[in-house]
């Protein structure tokens, strides 16, 4: 008999707040907690809007000085939200079999401090100022302190929280962009479901709210354009739609085995029912053209939850405002759904809320997708106020506290062309 | 019933040669890929050796495909190396449903665009020409960065283009846990075709960290060796005077296929995955766990997944990386979970010869692992002169050795505290 898997424990940092509680009351709001920029000056650039997070003290979640200056931004941020997500879900790690825990991230190139680096580069130039390699090796090196590459290497979130809460079963990290947190959630699911553990972390976390980070975003066209003061230009799904706004963060749910989950009295806020992922063959934002990938992920997704189309209340869009993208994730849905029941399903973007956070944003997603179906609202999708023909689907526009929500679909599509969607249930008891 | 898991198509790339039969033959011979590094002027390193591929020439792939102009040195092996695992199974000619394959890679990061990096930086220096003025940053990096070379940087490009290449719709993902990586990814391939998920997986990984960044941040740790004096002789896993490893780059592909599958299209069997473990040390971030904990564990995990025993194993594909605490520990966990027998059962590491490929090594280990078993050629640990009495096991010193094998354990074990076991049978 296949093994069921239930979602008992969220954790978040975004910039609407460190926990899930603060989020869900803005979403409820309505309040999005993008804003100017901040940590640093970023006149002239074209999008000076982003998702910082202003209020986090990293120290209030990892208590060890020394592992503290071995975690990036990122890192710090994972373990917050993991921290977060074991409180959520009243774990007493003492009394979980290490063995039979694990953990799955998304991560993916974390970004250097620039201030860190430029110091190893500044002392490896010559006399008239140009970078010579000798001069790195002999003495630019040196400025770098010992452990310097542990603080960017893509698998230490997962490392550095196995090791905080004692995981001794898989642990593995997920690099696929937009979609490596969804994932890394998916990849969960299915380690649980084939008894390879009990008990796994799954979400991931991103900091490119950093020069390095955004000018790579602006690099590859990414960004909205339009007035850099705009604090309403990330707008999903809308006809005025260009691109999307930087965002930081970490979602991380904790994902049980059913009978693990009831043994020990949890809260269950909803059961993963079915994982979908496909590969694209394009990438780029001007490149995009071909929805199949993203068809096939969610036809696989709902396949393995065993329900039928018209079981799905809401999807989740990836929504990540890029024109092209938006688009094909608008015709995939058609085509998966047939137009009439596509006209009918109601649509949701959630990254306005905290911007794109990128490597974490399906981690988040699933965070608000497991608040949903828990309180059974669905969120507006902000700054939507112009329908684009071409889209043709219902976007949330308002609250709405009616919905009745059985079953959510959950998609996140990264731009590299890794498509990943999950089918969350409402839990009413066995 | 269970799906069962065969190896239909290998592929590698590696500094003993740039496909499956040159490192091969390479390893038999007990010769070393280790250099002085080439790939940038690393005279004043602390470390100026390194395994690099040579004679690799791309440009076929880039005639055919002009996306592959920019790709990265990872992409780079992972494409050419897939490409020869893609010919061997004979997919080339073989119409399969693209949405039945996919894909689940350990590619690692496609390096650093150092000269516009630095560009941009050296652009922006502030007033007092101390710190850099972040405003102008945004600036130049914006003109001076290329958008190609940026995008490629990220691991999850490797994966963008092998599915576009070779035709695959189906269950994508990229794994990137150090060392372990590529193991990791095969197990995980293995576990996605058993559920039925997908009938043919193109799996391994592809990595170079011969970068400035990567030897500057390896030496920073005192990771990597520094007997730079002579490169054949740097690699010495379980040696006695082994000091740390030695970095290499290349890739390693492997076609997985379900049994009936495989069957039907009569393609060539090398062998059999039957066992996966994977586990984590949960210790610390920097050194193994003192017993093997995790790496016994994954041992196990991965024999209670096959139904076999300890004694069922003809040879152990150690990970062997030649770091002093890595060697000792591993021959610990291998005495643990083989007990008397592990003395009876050759081990060797392939580093020796090789050096370390990261996120690569595991996948080049496997593949030499089925080859074991195809050829009855045990691949030496070479540079082994001195005995260290806390590795007191068969290595296969210095000579290849002739034995018939049915079952090759291989391990992987990943900076950071991963730990991943695989097992390869004879296919009957």
């Amino acid at each position: 008999m296949r093994r069921r898997v239930v979602v008992t424990g969220l954790g978040s940092v975004s910039c609407l707040g460190i926990g899930t509680d603060p989020l869900w009351k803005a979403v409820l709001e309505s309040r999005s907690g993008i804003g100017p920029i901040q940590s640093f000056a970023c006149d002239g650039f074209p999008v000076q809007q982003g998702g910082e997070i202003h209020d986090f003290n990293p120290r209030d979640f990892v208590e060890n000085r020394k592992s503290l200056k071995v975690m990036s931004r990122d890192i710090q941020l994972a373990c917050a939200a993991s921290t977060l997500a074991f409180q959520d879900a009243a774990i007493d790690i003492s009394k979980i079999n290490p063995e039979r825990a694990g953990i799955t991230m998304g991560a993916g190139l974390l970004d250097n401090e620039i201030d860190e680096i430029a110091a190893c580069i500044r002392n490896s130039l010559d006399e008239s100022g140009n970078f010579q390699m000798t001069k790195f090796g002999a003495e630019g090196i040196r400025t770098l302190f010992p452990l310097w590459m542990l603080k960017y290497l893509p698998n230490m979130p997962a490392c550095h929280i196995s090791i905080m809460y004692n995981l001794q079963g898989p642990s593995n990290t997920i690099t696929t962009a937009c979609a490596a947190a969804m994932q890394a959630v998916g990849e969960a699911f299915r380690i649980i479901e084939r008894d390879g553990a009990d008990l796994m972390v799954a979400g991931g976390a991103e900091c490119r709210m950093n020069p390095f980070g955004i000018t790579r975003y602006q690099v590859l066209s990414a960004l909205v354009n339009g007035n850099a003061a705009d604090r309403q230009a990330y707008r999903p799904f809308d006809k005025r739609r260009s691109g999307f706004v930087v965002g930081e963060g970490s979602g991380v749910i904790i994902l049980e085995e059913l009978e693990h989950a009831l043994r020990r009295g949890a809260k269950i806020y909803g059961e993963v029912a079915g994982y979908g992922t496909s590969a694209d063959f394009n990438y780029l934002p001007e490149n995009l053209s071909d929805s199949t990938g993203r068809e096939l992920a969610m036809e696989m997704a709902l396949r393995d939850s065993g329900l039928k189309l018209d079981q799905v209340n809401l999807i989740h869009a990836h929504g990540s405002g890029i024109p092209k993208d938006d688009l094909l994730e608008a015709r995939s849905i058609h085509k998966v759904f047939g137009s009439a029941l596509a006209a009918r399903l109601p649509v949701v973007a959630t990254k306005p809320f905290i911007g794109h956070t990128g490597f974490a944003s399906g981690g988040l997603q699933m965070v608000l997708s497991s608040k949903m179906i828990q309180d059974q609202k669905v969120p507006a999708t902000l700054n939507y106020d112009e329908d684009d023909s071409e889209i043709g689907l219902l976007i949330v526009k308002k609250l709405n506290e009616d919905m009745k929500l059985n079953a959510i679909l959950s998609n996140a599509f990264g731009l590299s062309g890794q498509n990943a969607s999950i089918l969350m249930k409402r839990w009413e008891g066995k | 019933m269970s799906r069962r898991v065969v190896v239909t198509g290998v592929g590698i790339v590696s500094p003993l040669g740039n496909n499956v039969k040159n490192t091969w033959d390479n390893m038999m011979l007990g010769a070393s890929g280790v250099g002085s590094i080439t790939l940038f002027e690393a005279s004043t390193f602390p470390t100026k050796i390194a395994g690099e591929v040579k004679n690799f020439n791309f440009k076929p792939w880039i005639d055919r495909d002009k996306l592959l102009a920019r790709v990265g040195r990872n992409t780079q092996f992972a494409v050419y190396a897939a490409g020869e695992a893609y010919e061997d199974a004979g997919l080339d000619h073989f119409d399969y449903d693209p949405k039945r394959m996919g894909i689940y890679f350990a590619a690692g990061d496609g390096g650093v665009d150092l000269k516009n990096f630095i560009g941009a930086l050296c652009a922006s220096w502030g007033n007092n020409g101390e710190v850099i003025d972040k405003t102008d940053y945004l600036k130049n990096g914006v003109n001076i960065l290329n958008r190609y070379a940026e995008l490629e940087q990220e691991p999850c490009m490797t994966l963008a283009h092998l599915s576009r290449l070779f035709r695959v719709r189906g269950p994508v993902s990229n794994c990137l846990t150090a060392c372990a990586a590529s193991s990791q990814a095969i197990g995980e391939a293995y576990e996605t075709i058993r559920r039925g998920d997908a009938d043919l997986m193109l799996t391994g990984g592809a990595h170079s960290m011969i970068h400035p960044f990567g030897v500057a941040g390896f030496n920073l740790l005192t990771a990597l060796t520094t007997k730079n004096e002579d490169p054949k002789k740097a690699s010495r896993p379980f040696d006695f005077k082994r000091d740390g490893f030695v970095l290499a780059e290349g890739s390693g592909v492997l076609i997985l296929e379900e049994l009936e599958n495989a069957r039907k299209r009569k393609a060539k069997i090398y062998g059999e995955v039957v066992g996966y473990g994977s586990t984590a040390d949960a210790y610390r971030l920097t050194d193994s766990h003192p017993e093997g904990r995790g790496a016994i564990k994954a041992m196990d995990l991965a024999f209670k997944s096959a139904g076999i025993k300890p004694e069922d194993v003809g040879y152990i594909n150690a990970h062997g990386t030649s770091t002093v605490v890595n060697d000792m520990v591993e021959t610990l966990a291998i005495k643990k979970t083989f007990g008397d027998y592990a003395y009876k059962v050759p081990v060797s590491s392939i580093k020796s010869m090789l050096g370390h490929l990261i996120a690569a090594a595991g996948a080049v280990e496997l593949i030499t692992s089925f080859l074991v078993i195809q050829k009855s050629m045990i691949p030496p640990t070479i540079n082994f002169e001195e005995k260290d009495p806390d590795c007191d096991l068969d290595y296969v010193p210095n000579q290849a050795r002739e034995k018939k094998v049915d079952t090759v354990l291989s391990n992987s074990f990943g900076f950071g505290g991963q730990n991943i076991t695989l097992l390869a049978r004879k296919f009957e």
